[in-house]
């Protein structure tokens, strides 16, 4: 079967073999396969640096595809036109043809055939494998270039590192803090609660004995009495709130929840506070 | 359609995959950065209950000879950062009056205030005191984590230190509870 090409030469000029930047595209009319491996040989052996600087190209259209070839150093790369978004086949003139008649393609397809056990049907696809050139391997394949495989790569690196960043967390997280089951907000039930609440408490009167001084105004004092020296003070400010229906104090600390379960009572740290007796002084 | 056209939107789709590249880099770097802190966050606290936990050990064997020798235990030295009386020589070379690797300082508490999930039983304690951490103003507060707790109670409650075992103390600090030596 012979082929027939549609060529357009842009920024080159075939008689003297160079790359011209003021010479516009130009048809050259239609080429059979050897005319136009005449043409690659010559286009190939364009002087690198006027290749660099006027960007030739031949454009070659068939039937169907429509195909750029442009060259650098001594070397010859196919773009697919219709398709952009491929990447450049780096191509020695014979197999650039065989690329653009599509006997390459159909030789690959003929192959793969092959390697299935199914015997290709020569009559059908027109063709013989004694008329398709020896190819090497082409390069980069169409659907799998290495290009393509990075963003999957990092892609699969982002998901397994995402999947270990939600690991150390779960592995790592220090356990919950306890919280109230509902904070009080409401003005007058606060103030009232407040009032309720408001005393000294403490575990006992020895040294090593904890206290805590609740004060209307949303402050606290946690204390400790001490054998020889003054009580050791933490000062605080809390929120009331509501723990298993029981109201709560809520602090800032390792152990933020201050329970009340019962009318002069407290309940913090495994310890039970007692509400002192009327008129007390609070340690300052 | 030139081919200029056509190696340009070559160039701008090599250029718009090299872009996604750069920014899955860029994912990957802070997730790969998130993880490293976690792991490094995780190994600095694991390194200071380790050394708060030779501390106590020391601190337990000191007290346990001294109930040995002498049959009664050395009295709470609660407000102060001294040693506790009749250890003073026990204690000397270690780490007792220097700040816990959390922050504060240490305490020696006893006898034990009573605590009101031990009263359950009616049974008498069979622990002699506590050694804790405090951090009164205007000490430096305790940089202590639930994760740290949790990490101690495990390794107290499991035997890591015979005659030991973890309590929670005043407002959450740390109490590792000191029973005598068998």
């Amino acid at each position: 079967m012979i082929h027939q090409f549609d060529i357009t030469l842009d920024h080159f000029v075939v008689a003297d073999g160079k790359a011209v930047a003021a010479k516009g595209a130009k048809p050259l009319g239609r080429l059979n396969s050897e005319e136009l491996l005449h043409l690659l040989e010559v286009f190939r052996n364009t002087n690198p640096i006027q290749a660099f600087e006027a960007e030739p190209e031949i454009v070659i259209h068939t039937r169907h595809e429509k195909y750029a070839v442009r060259t650098d150093l001594h070397r010859l790369h196919l773009y697919d036109l219709r398709h952009p978004d491929l990447p450049a086949q780096v191509l020695e003139a014979p197999a650039l043809i065989a690329e653009v008649n599509l006997s390459a393609s159909e030789a690959r397809a003929s192959r793969i055939k092959s390697a299935q056990g199914d015997t290709p049907d020569e009559s059908g696809t027109g063709f013989s494998n004694n008329r398709v050139p020896s190819l090497p391997f082409m390069g980069p394949s169409r659907t799998l270039t290495p290009h393509s495989h990075a963003p999957w790569l990092l892609g699969s690196l982002a998901v397994f590192l995402a999947i270990s960043s939600l690991a150390c967390l779960i592995l790592f997280r220090g356990e919950p803090k306890p919280v109230p089951d509902s904070l009080i907000t409401e003005v007058n039930a606060l103030s009232t609660l407040r009032r309720q609440l408001a005393g000294v408490y403490t575990t006992g009167n020895s040294p090593g004995h904890h206290g805590i001084v609740i004060l209307p105004d949303g402050t606290l004092k946690l204390f400790e009495i001490n054998r020889d020296l003054p009580p050791s003070l933490l000062q605080e400010t809390y929120e009331l709130g509501l723990f298993q229906g029981k109201p709560c104090l809520v602090i800032d600390r390792l152990e933020p929840l201050i329970l009340a379960p019962s009318a002069g009572t407290l309940l913090y740290c495994d310890q039970l506070y007692r509400k002192a007796e009327t008129g007390e002084a609070p340690p300052r | 359609m030139s081919g200029s056209n056509a190696a340009e939107l070559v160039r701008r789709q090599s250029k718009g995959g090299s872009l996604t590249g750069l920014l899955v880099g860029l994912v990957c770097l802070l997730l790969g950065l998130f993880v490293a802190q976690q792991l490094i966050s995780h190994f600095r606290h694991k390194s200071r209950c380790e050394k708060h936990l030779q501390n106590l050990a020391s601190f337990v064997a000191a007290i346990q000879d001294y109930q040995a020798r002498t049959g009664s235990v050395p009295p709470g030295n609660f407000g102060t950062r001294d040693f506790p009386k009749g250890l003073e020589l026990a204690l000397a070379k270690s780490p007792w009056l220097e700040p816990s690797p959390f922050g504060g300082s240490y305490v020696w508490i006893s006898p034990l205030p009573e605590r009101a999930l031990d009263d359950d039983l009616g049974r008498e304690s069979p622990y002699v005191g506590a050694i804790g951490i405090q951090a009164f103003p205007p000490e430096s507060e305790l940089a202590l984590t639930r994760e740290d707790l949790a990490y101690l109670r495990e390794q107290l409650d499991t035997g890591r230190i015979p005659g030991a075992s973890h309590a929670v103390g005043f407002t959450g600090w740390p109490l590792c509870k000191v029973k005598p030596r068998r």
